[in-house]
């Protein structure tokens, strides 16, 4: 292996720093995820508030990081002499000193699998609401079934629906 | 796989939520439906007791109920329940009573008073003595009225009684229905909510009708016991049914079908009030009815057997029909003692007291009329007494009348005078018990002229040796001496007047003065010219032989059938306190009756109002805790319909970032 240039050490340590707080994001985000996850099972309306805030905010903290990760590849690849639509980390790991190589690599693969776990979460949760939102329409054209496509039944089994009912109920 | 795992679990848990949410919509006016919230619990998918991988699992489903809010709603249901039992029958009562203004026996009573005050002002009066009788009828029938209104009402009482049972009866057998499948769906892990809301709802409306405490403490498979006055009548799957009946003093009895009668006070539900009712209240408006009516009668009775209608002293006389047997077991306070018949000789007009010794432990019917056939005047038998169908019959023999009056006799009881003067007694007794006065000639010189001879006299002693007067009936130191003949006053409205002639010293004449002259009460209860008949409210009526002619009413006490004497005796019952009627007389203690009888309701209309207000308050607190609110509800599905839609926008986004990232590694 040629190195042309051997990579300024602060710019490694700028990129080494970003991973590790890419990494504390993702996990961040994948307990969150989990929390939203388990409010939504629980049809805890308040719980599921509060996840999505606190998503929120981890989303937005860890867009800042994505660009000063996007910065400090960028400043390594051209210190290291990458070609600039060249430069992903998995690429850049080529031009490093194996000894900074094994460092970068190995938050790469966590940051890897992080991606991976996320985004699996992300497709059950999509899921979950899918299935939640569902039914909730559902109910909530029992209390307002303004296009008659659900029918109530009493203890009794006789029909008890009542046409052109709202949700608020005047006569209680 | 343990995402799929984790994504199954909460695909399930969150189905199981919003059926939880479903079940609570669908159940918003179920009565007795508590709402439900599941439980979540995290879920270990490892298999190894760390959570690694974090699914959720249904931890349970619990009913939101307010536990202390539900046992004092329990507690005051039947309280409730007997004060509205109650209240409404006392209502209707007071309905058929009249109130103290309003037309009803009030007005009847004073009505007859009013009849016998006006007879007594003109006793000779053909048309007053037709209003009297009138006036009588009317009152008894209003008392026939409202005393059979009331034995109606026992009986209704009774009826309402055995169907409440039935009713309770069909609740307890789905309580202990309920307790199967409770103790079923916890045996098998499922959940058993639905059927506990079911169970209490029941329970709830047991406690209407009956006083329940439920035990919830002992048994650990959801089944609960319910007793009811001490008595179990659900215990766990078994049912215990209720029944009610008529004991033998016609009080009401509630006991277990086969069972022996519930003991102690049973109080609260519709059940209580019932024997409350039945036992108590009715019970002792219809004592106090039949108490005004049978003492009424009494006093009346009692004045007119003693009296002597238009047409004067009887020559026959039937009574009523009794209870046959001694006396004693006719129920009517007969005492032993003596009563008196008067047997007037026609052809002389003298008339004689026979005393007639009445025994009611030993005596019956026949062998009273034995007696009557006993009683002679000179060894003539004046009286032929018979029985038939337990009524006495008199029968006077040729030349003779009989009455029961108390009035004097024209000539001593007894005498040992042998002089030629012959006293005469008149007047009208007015003491307040029988008397015997014994009238004792003193003259110094051994025998005296009656009008003449100085210091001849009579002293007269009562039946306790008392002296009670000196009468002067001879010669005066000043020329005013005593006028044979002239009636001198001895007292208590007796006189007595001497004719010319001699007395003996220390011969003796005796007369005899009634106060009463059926003091046993045989007279009144045989019926022997009586005025009202009848041994309660319900059976009260003017004798029938009045009614046909008023004439027999006995307005005189006098000998020769004038005079208002009876009449007014009669009409002051109305106003003279009674011993049997508390110290009040008739009138007042009707009003007593009718003015207890709406205090009675109104304090029970209170307790109603408080009771109704404060469970209305526990119910509300109960469905704030409990209830569902199907706004509530609906706001909450709008407010996770917003949720779901900001959490897919999220993921959209957050995804697309994780692809950016992804692009850079």
């Amino acid at each position: 292996m040629i190195f042309p240039n051997h990579p300024n050490e602060d710019l490694l340590q700028e990129l080494l720093a970003a991973l590790e707080q890419e990494i504390g994001l993702l996990v961040l985000r994948k307990e969150q995820m989990s929390a939203l996850w388990q409010s939504l099972a629980a049809h805890d309306n308040v719980a599921m508030e509060r996840s999505l805030g606190e998503l929120e905010r981890t989303g937005a903290a860890q867009a800042a990081n994505d660009r000063r990760l996007a910065l400090a590849l960028s400043r390594q690849a051209q210190a290291v002499g990458c070609p600039p639509d060249q430069a992903r980390l998995g690429r850049l790991i080529a031009y490093l000193d194996p000894q900074d190589r094994l460092a970068v690599d190995r938050k790469r693969k966590q940051i890897v699998a992080l991606v991976r776990q996320l985004r699996g979460r992300h497709m059950e949760t999509a899921l979950l609401l899918s299935e939640c939102s569902r039914i909730n329409r559902l109910l909530l054209d029992c209390l307002g079934p303004a296009r008659q496509s659900v029918t109530l039944y009493d203890t009794q089994g006789a029909s008890q629906w009542r046409p052109a009912t709202g949700l608020v109920d005047t006569e209680r | 796989m343990p995402n799929l795992d984790i994504g199954l679990s909460g695909l399930q848990v969150a189905q199981a939520a919003l059926e939880t949410v479903g079940t609570n919509i669908a159940n918003a006016s179920t009565p007795g439906y508590h709402k439900q919230s599941l439980q979540i619990a995290p879920l270990d998918l490892s298999g190894q007791g760390v959570t690694v991988y974090s699914g959720v699992t249904v931890a349970g489903v619990t009913r939101s109920i307010d536990s202390l809010t539900e046992s004092e709603i329990l507690r005051q249901t039947p309280l409730q329940g007997q004060v509205t039992t109650e209240l409404t029958t006392l209502q209707s009562i007071e309905q058929s009573m009249g109130s103290i203004d309003s037309q009803g026996l009030l007005t009847a009573i004073n009505s007859f008073v009013s009849s016998m005050n006006q007879l007594a002002s003109q006793p000779d009066s053909v048309a007053l003595r037709q209003q009297m009788a009138s006036a009588a009828d009317e009152m008894a029938q209003e008392f026939n009225t409202q005393g059979q209104s009331l034995t109606d009402l026992d009986g209704q009482i009774v009826q309402d009684a055995q169907n409440t049972c039935n009713q309770a009866n069909g609740l307890i057998d789905q309580i202990a229905s309920l307790n199967v499948q409770v103790e079923q769906a916890v045996t098998h892990g499922n959940s058993a909510n639905v059927l506990k809301d079911q169970r209490d709802q029941a329970v709830k409306d047991l406690a209407g009708l009956v006083n329940v405490q439920v035990d919830t403490q002992s048994s650990s498979d959801g089944m609960v016991n319910v007793v009811a006055w001490g008595t179990p009548l659900v215990l766990g799957s078994s049912a215990l049914h209720l029944q009610a009946s008529s004991g033998g003093d016609d009080s009401l009895i509630l006991s277990l079908q086969g069972g022996k009668p519930l003991q102690g006070d049973l109080q609260g539900g519709t059940l209580g009030g019932l024997v409350n009712l039945k036992n108590n209240l009715v019970a002792g408006l219809k004592g106090n009815l039949d108490t005004l009516a049978t003492q009424l009668a009494a006093q009346i009775n009692q004045a007119h057997v003693q009296g002597i209608g238009a047409d004067g002293s009887f020559t026959s006389l039937d009574g009523t029909k009794t209870a046959g047997g001694t006396l004693g077991s006719w129920n009517a306070g007969i005492t032993a003692g003596n009563a008196y018949v008067r047997v007037t000789n026609v052809a002389t007009g003298a008339t004689e007291h026979f005393a007639l010794r009445v025994n009611p432990a030993t005596d019956t019917l026949n062998t009273i009329a034995g007696k009557l056939n006993a009683l002679q005047d000179n060894g003539v038998q004046v009286l032929t007494a018979s029985v038939a169908d337990s009524t006495l019959h008199l029968q006077a023999a040729a030349g003779y009348q009989f009455d029961f009056s108390p009035a004097l006799d024209s000539q001593p009881t007894t005498s040992t005078l042998s002089g030629t003067s012959s006293p005469t007694v008149s007047g009208a007794y007015t003491g307040d018990s029988d008397q015997t006065y014994t009238f004792t000639v003193h003259d110094a010189g051994g025998t005296g002229t009656v009008g003449l001879s100085t210091g001849l006299t009579l002293d007269v002693t009562n039946a306790a040796g008392e002296l009670v007067k000196t009468l002067s009936v001879g010669g005066g130191t000043t020329g005013q001496g005593y006028a044979a003949g002239d009636p001198l006053e001895v007292d208590n409205g007796i006189s007595v007047a001497l004719g010319a002639g001699t007395l003996t010293d220390g011969q003796q004449f005796t007369v005899q003065a009634l106060a009463n002259s059926d003091p046993t009460g045989f007279l009144s209860a045989a019926g022997m010219n009586t005025f009202f008949h009848g041994d309660s409210a319900s059976t009260l009526a003017v004798n029938q032989d009045i009614l046909d002619d008023p004439n027999r009413i006995a307005a005189s006490q006098g000998p020769d059938a004038t005079g208002n004497g009876n009449i007014q005796q009669m009409a002051s019952v109305a106003s003279e306190p009674l011993d049997a009627l508390g110290g009040l007389n008739p009138v007042d203690y009707y009003q007593q009756m009718v003015t207890n009888l709406g205090e009675d309701i109104q304090t029970r209309q209170a307790r109603q109002a408080s009771m109704t207000s404060s469970l209305q308050q526990l119910q509300q607190q109960a469905d704030d805790v409990g209830g569902v609110d199907i706004n509530e509800e609906g706001t909450e599905l709008l407010q996770y319909e917003k949720m779901f839609e900001a959490a897919s926008k999220y993921i959209t986004t957050a995804d697309k970032a994780m692809q950016a990232l992804n692009d850079m590694l």
